[in-house]
């Protein structure tokens, strides 16, 4: 029989314990100011004047050899290595000038500089008179120059020209073309440890998009390869060959005191060329320092959305409405991907994604998801324009009128256009450089697309963000911009895609397909660069102003480097990359290792020192 | 840290562990056995008994090839364990079940914690106890000893320490390949290169193992620990012999500080080499055997003649002792064997009894199966002979034989062990062998004097034949060994060494007296073997290694004459009074020694190899821990051998003789990770083979043509000034290709490494045309 002391006492426990549950509960949703964007508070920082030389050719006011470094594109601008050779030159504040032919550009490489241009040649323009090309390009590494063939003369003009093979290191040619096994770049050239791309019993042979078939190269002395292909281990067996024999696709063929860099085949197009770029010049100089952005983000498109849409679609698909499917299948997967990794999500709602959806948006949703993205430090920002939107202004302010109805104070800082829309963003920016209804918005993220520029003033106020990766698929290209991406930028914007969930067309838009490579995607590919800060967009666009209007300089004396900076606005944020060297004491800021040989300083003053020590010292001395 | 005090850190590692496991561990075992032998005794016991076990142990292991470190502790610890368990009569078992039983009446809550750990505690104070009277009884026994025997640790770091400081290398060409073989028993392959006494290798081997210094130090530090270890065998050897107490110390420090000794007598001390290690046990031997004389004949007199007695021991140290003679070098042999010529002219009036001369005999024959056994088991399966055995079999003019001749002795080792085992056991099975007292024999008066008179002529004999041939003698003795101002008192010693001999073999203790003769006639016969090519025979050794063996020798030859004439002065009576004797005469000569200046300049360590060599090694197996052959060390040839177990090699000469007349054709590639280039900028004059001075590395050396790739020919005289400027113009030139890839490791005004780190998955390409080539 139960007491009734001993039930009071059972109550007493019971209240307690329910008490103590809910007070956290309840002084969670009391203190959650989730109203407030806490990641767009920083400081608004602006545009600064680029000044341009005579040249037109951006003047970063150095004096140092560096800082007036000029890039020489030798070729054609009406490829798709122009726009990001530019774009690299442009991030690195290099004077960048253009000569469609070898021969205008000859004058300027005879020149007797002290610090020599880097010349970026397509090989196809000098195959008219490669003899006479390969000798001044000879004369012109001899001195210390450097010279960068992002594209072969072909395979006939190269087997007809000794002095050309000399240049290119090139011992002897064992084909016109060659079809892969797998192709390796080996670490220490592009951040992210050696890869290997293999061709063959691959899971998803819809992820191999990397060029397999290139001419067959034997590089030998005076060379060191960065990226090479391989042929069959019974194909190597059967013609008797070493690793060595392989077919070289890039390397660097030293002469005197100057490279000569070949890249044999496509791997600089698009937004490869940046990291390789930079690494190349990092495998020139004795160490390399240059400013990069330091933020990952995570963004997802078109979520939340918070009007009921597609009904039909996601009742036979996922048997539920879209705003059930948010909150209980996307947001847990979402927060529970980006927790493993500590990813910090920017979410870009859409208050519809259709002009044709009639219904009536839930403002409820909306202060639920945003006390949620509070809890979880993430960042809402907006849909700008609907999918197939016919009148991008009418649906950006529809949109800022109903969320102007809900009189909500948040502050939407970044917005996100998909790709149908981005020819018409132009009509929403007003006279002043910001968005004429979201005055708020700071930057804006441009859908995935191959082959644009990652990081730019969209106005002197506003900053684009490119997504820079698909979270559902991870080709070799992808895997191998990343890596470049990286190395020149440390920087990604990962894009995940709820528009093409909500609206599945096939079964391989739906969620369960997608969430998988989502997850295992931006778990695996981003291990490596776990050094680089994750952040949310507005955290980022911070970040992305001081790095496009910073530059720096820096000069070694002995052990010590000296870092001068111009621009930036706060912390800035430096790769510092060395040659079996590493920081022992640094002055000015903090430095961590991204990997062997990679360091990632961060800038808290105008000047900074770091002294470097080897990685390699005496244990038992003299 | 620097080199020098990782040099003295692993020196003293290796001195310890040596100590520790041929004298420590079998001191331990077997102290109750032998405490009622005097310390000097003691130590040649334990001595002789821990070189035994441990160089057979590792022989056997090799043989089974199960040697690894785990079964040398097994097969080191475990029989000490039972034997120690056996000879101290420890209850085990019954301490065990005590244990286990205050282990259950704790669980079971009868007995606290407190208690149990108490009772430990207990146990404990008791072992420290005896422990600690133990050795205090033996610093009691020897406290007077403790100034002498840091006096002499003194000496020796005075003579050898700058060696070991500063001279990193190898003091001896034939080292590499010693350091071959060593490699071989790691590898678990005895006799990699054939057929040879590897008493030095296993005894190095095991030190490596049990202790986790790599081999190339054990070869660079270890010879002053054997140096060492050959003088204190000096001191034993007298302290066994001798009545004073103190006079043996003098002859220690005669044999390490003395100036008047040939310099060829004792550097080869300066490197760890078989014949020198082998010189351990040529005292030990000597020793034994006429400790068995004087034993025997005092067992003889007390009516005791059965075999297990206490002379039998002796014979039995003394088969141990010869017995690694011969596993460790011939020479040593040679020498023991014209030792106990010595002591068969000296002990002639006892040595033809058979009494004792059948128990001699036999430790003989037991000797020679005992350290033959092992080498002809390897023979029987399979080894080949190494080198120096046709060699030595050509000496003789049975070249052609040699393998036949090696086949037949091996078959007879074999069959004599196992038949005398069976024939030993039979015979004690049927009684014909019996372990009882036996009648001693008696001798006539008439049958003694013959003793006497024959044990007279083979003396006179030889003795004769010295002063025949003394002026040779003591001209090679000047040359090669020991000199005076004047050599005529080498004369004078001997004739008072005889004089005092024959005053204490017939007078006052005959024993020591046939000890001098024994020793004095050794000398003689070494003598002549010093300069037997001078007189025209057969040469059975070459001087400079004879040399060393007839200096060895003098200061135990001058102390027990000194020690015997002192000893007649007081008519071997006034025990004290000749012990202060003994003492003064020590003190002065030491102390005159140094005012006089009769000291002896450093030597030691070897400079076969530059130091900054030594460094960069040292500190590439360092930084390579754990990275076993992912690294390459491109040097002129002496790192092939030490770093051969850790990383790989690859000759300088082979390196650029690869990309001689260079064209785009030429491949040099280096598999592994990391590759250290070690370049002499001021060439080693190897061994000091060449008389001028090599020239440093220049242009002008390099635009020479490449010496041919033929041995150490590249690397000796002006050849290596030619080797190592191609090196350096290849590594300038190297360098302005790859100016980030290859780095300076260390570098000095002598001395330069470069490294490089490569993808193993894509070598460079090491040809290039650096403008000689």
């Amino acid at each position: 029989m139960l007491s009734k002391r001993n039930f009071a006492m059972m109550m007493i426990m019971n209240l307690v314990v329910l008490v103590l549950f809910l007070f956290s509960a309840v002084l969670k949703e009391y203190f959650n100011d989730y109203d407030v964007n806490h990641a767009a508070e920083t400081e608004w920082i602006d545009k600064t004047d680029q000044k341009m030389d005579e040249d037109g050719n951006p003047d970063t006011g150095w004096d140092s050899l560096p800082g007036k470094q000029q890039v020489l594109y030798i070729g054609t601008m009406d490829n798709s290595y122009y726009r990001v050779m530019k774009e690299w030159a442009g991030y690195r504040k290099k004077a960048f000038r253009v000569f469609s032919s070898f021969e205008e550009a000859d004058e300027v490489i005879q020149m007797q500089e002290e610090k020599k241009p880097y010349l970026l040649i397509d090989g196809q323009l000098v195959e008219k008179n490669p003899k006479d090309a390969a000798e001044k390009l000879s004369e012109y590494a001899e001195q210390g120059g450097v010279v960068i063939f992002y594209r072969l003369p072909s395979y006939q003009t190269i087997e007809g020209c000794t002095d050309l093979r000399n240049l290119l290191g090139i011992q002897h040619l064992r084909g016109e073309s060659v079809k892969l096994h797998e192709i390796r770049i080996y670490s220490g050239f592009l951040l992210g440890g050696e890869t290997c791309y293999s061709f063959e019993g691959v899971e998803e042979p819809e992820l191999i998009d990397m060029e397999r078939e290139v001419p067959w190269y034997d590089i030998s002395a005076r060379t060191k390869s960065y990226m090479v292909g391989f042929i069959s281990a019974e194909e190597k067996e059967s013609m008797a060959l070493n690793n060595e024999d392989m077919p070289a696709i890039i390397w660097r063929s030293n002469m005197g005191t100057g490279s000569v860099f070949a890249v044999n085949g496509d791997y600089m197009e698009g937004e490869a060329s940046l990291g390789i770029l930079d690494a190349m010049v990092y495998e020139t100089e004795e160490y390399s320092l240059y400013p990069v952005v330091n933020a990952q983000n995570l963004s997802i498109a078109g979520f939340p959305d918070l009007t009921v849409e597609n009904e039909e679609k996601l009742a036979e698909t996922y048997g539920m409405t879209n705003q059930q499917f948010c909150r209980d299948i996307l947001w847990p997967s979402f927060v529970a991907a980006a927790q493993k990794n500590n990813w910090k999500i920017t979410s870009y709602l859409s208050v519809k994604q259709r002009d044709e959806s009639k219904k009536e948006p839930s403002k409820n949703d909306l202060i639920d998801y945003l006390k949620n993205f509070n809890e979880e430090s993430a960042e809402a920002g907006v849909s700008l324009g609907r999918m197939d939107s016919f009148d991008i202004r009418a649906s950006v302010a529809e949109e800022r009128d109903t969320l102007k109805s809900w009189d909500m104070d948040y502050v939407f800082a970044g917005g996100y256009i998909r790709k149908e829309n981005k020819d018409k963003l132009s009509s929403l920016i007003d006279g002043n450089g910001q968005m004429e209804y979201f005055q708020d918005i700071r930057t804006v993220v441009g859908e995935y697309e191959k082959d644009q520029q990652i990081l730019s003033w969209l106005t002197d106020k506003i900053t684009l963000q490119n997504a820079t990766t698909d979270a559902y698929r991870h080709s070799y290209k992808d895997s191998l911009w990343l890596k470049s991406l990286e190395t020149s930028l440390g920087y990604s914007n990962i894009q995940v895609d709820i528009y093409r969930v909500l609206w599945p067309e096939s079964k391989a838009d739906q969620w369960e397909k997608v969430a998988e490579k989502m997850a295992a995607n931006i778990d695996t590919y981003w291990k490596p660069f776990a050094a680089f800060d994750k952040t949310t967009i507005s955290q980022s666009d911070s970040r992305v102003r001081n790095f496009l209007n910073g530059s720096i300089e820096s000069t070694r004396e002995g052990d010590r480097i000296a870092i001068r900076t111009k621009d930036f606005t706060g912390d800035a944020y430096l790769l510092l990359r060395t040659h079996g060297e590493k920081p022992e004491d640094m002055t000015g800021g903090s430095w961590k290792q991204v990997e062997e040989d990679a360091y990632l300083l961060q800038l808290t003053a105008p000047e900074a020192f770091v002294t470097l020590k080897p990685e390699i010292e005496l244990y038992y001395k003299e | 840290m620097s080199m020098e005090t990782l040099n003295v850190i692993q020196f003293i590692q290796l001195f310890i562990g040596y100590l520790g496991f041929t004298v420590g561990l079998p001191a331990l075992v077997f102290y109750r056995k032998a405490k009622r032998f005097p310390a000097a005794v003691r130590f040649l016991i334990y001595f002789t008994i821990g070189n035994f076990y441990i160089i057979n142990l590792v022989q056997v292991l090799e043989l089974l090839r199960i040697s690894y470190r785990i079964t040398l502790s097994m097969f080191t610890f475990g029989p000490a364990a039972i034997l120690i368990v056996k000879i101290y009569h420890i209850p085990v078992a019954s301490y065990l079940r005590k244990v286990l039983e205050e282990c259950r009446h704790y669980i079971l809550r009868e007995m606290g914690f407190k208690t149990f750990m108490r009772h430990r505690w207990q146990e404990i104070k008791v072992f420290l106890r005896v422990a600690v009277r133990n050795l205090w009884r033996l610093l009691k026994e020897n406290f007077l000893d403790i100034p002498f025997l840091v006096l002499f640790a003194l000496l020796v770091w005075k003579v050898c320490g700058s060696g070991i400081l500063h001279n990193w290398g190898y003091g001896a060409s034939d080292i590499p390949v010693h350091n071959y073989w060593i490699n071989g028993l790691i590898e678990n392959n005895i006799f990699v290169a054939g057929i040879y006494p590897m008493g030095m290798h296993c005894m190095l081997y095991y030190l490596s193992t049990m202790l986790g210094i790599p081999v190339y130090v054990t070869l660079r530090l270890f010879w002053l620990v054997q140096y060492s270890m050959i003088a204190v065998m000096i001191l034993a050897f007298l302290k066994g012999h001798c009545k004073t107490k103190f006079l043996p110390y003098l002859g220690i420090m005669l044999f390490v500080g003395a100036k008047y000794f040939n310099g060829i007598s004792y550097s080869r001390y300066g490197a760890t080499l078989p014949q020198e290690f082998g010189m351990l046990y040529i005292l030990p031997a000597i020793f034994f055997m006429m400790e068995f004389f004087q034993t025997r004949k005092e067992e003889l007199e007390k009516g005791i003649n059965r075999v297990r007695c206490t002379s039998s021991w002796h014979l039995l140290g003394f088969a141990m002792s010869f017995s690694l003679t011969m596993s460790t070098h011939f020479y040593d042999t040679i020498i023991a064997g014209v030792i106990c010529i010595g002591i068969a002219v000296g002990y002639g009036y006892w040595i033809w009894r058979k009494e004792y001369f059948f128990r001699i005999l036999l430790a003989g024959i037991l000797s020679i199966l005992m350290a033959f056994l092992p080498m002809a088991v390897a023979f029987l399966t399979g080894k080949e002979l190494q080198g120096s055995m046709y060699w030595a079999m050509n000496v003789i003019g049975l070249r052609d034989y040699t393998v036949l001749i090696f086949r037949i002795l091996c078959i007879g080792v074999v069959a004599a062990t196992v038949g005398g085992i069976i024939l030993i056991v039979r015979g004690i099975k049927s009684g014909k062998i019996s372990l009882a007292n036996k009648e001693v024999p008696k001798h006539s008066l008439i049958g003694k004097l013959i003793f006497q008179l024959s044990s007279l002529v083979p003396l006179a004999a030889i003795l004769l034949i010295g002063w025949k041939y003394r002026g040779t003698v003591l001209w090679g003795c000047e040359k090669n060994s020991f000199a005076v101002s004047n050599m005529n008192w080498v004369l004078y010693g001997i004739g008072a060494a005889l004089s005092i001999g024959v005053l204490l073999r017939y007078f006052v203790a005959p024993m020591r007296g046939a000890g001098i003769f024994a020793m004095v006639v050794a000398e003689v016969i070494l003598g002549l073997i010093l300069v037997s090519g001078s007189l025209g025979w057969p040469m059975l050794m070459e001087p400079y290694r004879a040399s060393i063996y007839l200096a060895y020798l003098i200061p135990v030859v001058l102390i027990m004459t000194v020690d015997g004439a002192v000893n007649l002065l007081f008519l071997d009576r006034f025990w004290e009074t000749w012990q202060a004797v003994g003492l003064i005469l020590t003190v002065a000569v030491i102390f005159y020694s140094t005012k006089l200046d009769w000291m002896r300049g450093s030597f030691g360590g070897g400079s076969l190899e530059m130091k900054e060599a030594i460094l960069c090694t040292t500190n590439i197996m360092k930084d390579n821990e754990g990275q076993d052959n992912k690294w390459t060390i491109v040097s002129a040839n002496d790192e092939l051998r030490m770093i051969e177990e850790y990383g790989r090699h690859t000759e300088t000469i082979e390196f650029l003789e690869d990309m001689e007349y260079w064209n785009r054709t030429k491949e040099v590639t280096i598999p592994t990770e990391k590759v250290y280039f070690y370049i002499e900028k001021k060439p080693l004059n190897y061994a000091n083979g060449y008389g001028g001075e090599i020239p440093v590395v220049s242009e002008e050396q390099a635009e020479q043509p490449l010496p041919q790739n033929s041995g150490l020919a590249p690397y000796n005289g002006p050849r290596r000034s030619i080797t190592m400027s191609r090196m350096y113009y290849w590594a300038q030139k190297f360098m302005e290709l790859y100016p980030n890839e290859l780095k300076i490791y260390f570098e000095n005004d002598r001395f330069v490494c470069y490294y490089i780190e490569q993808n193993v998955y894509r070598l460079y390409n090491f040809a290039i045309y650096y403008g000689y080539n």
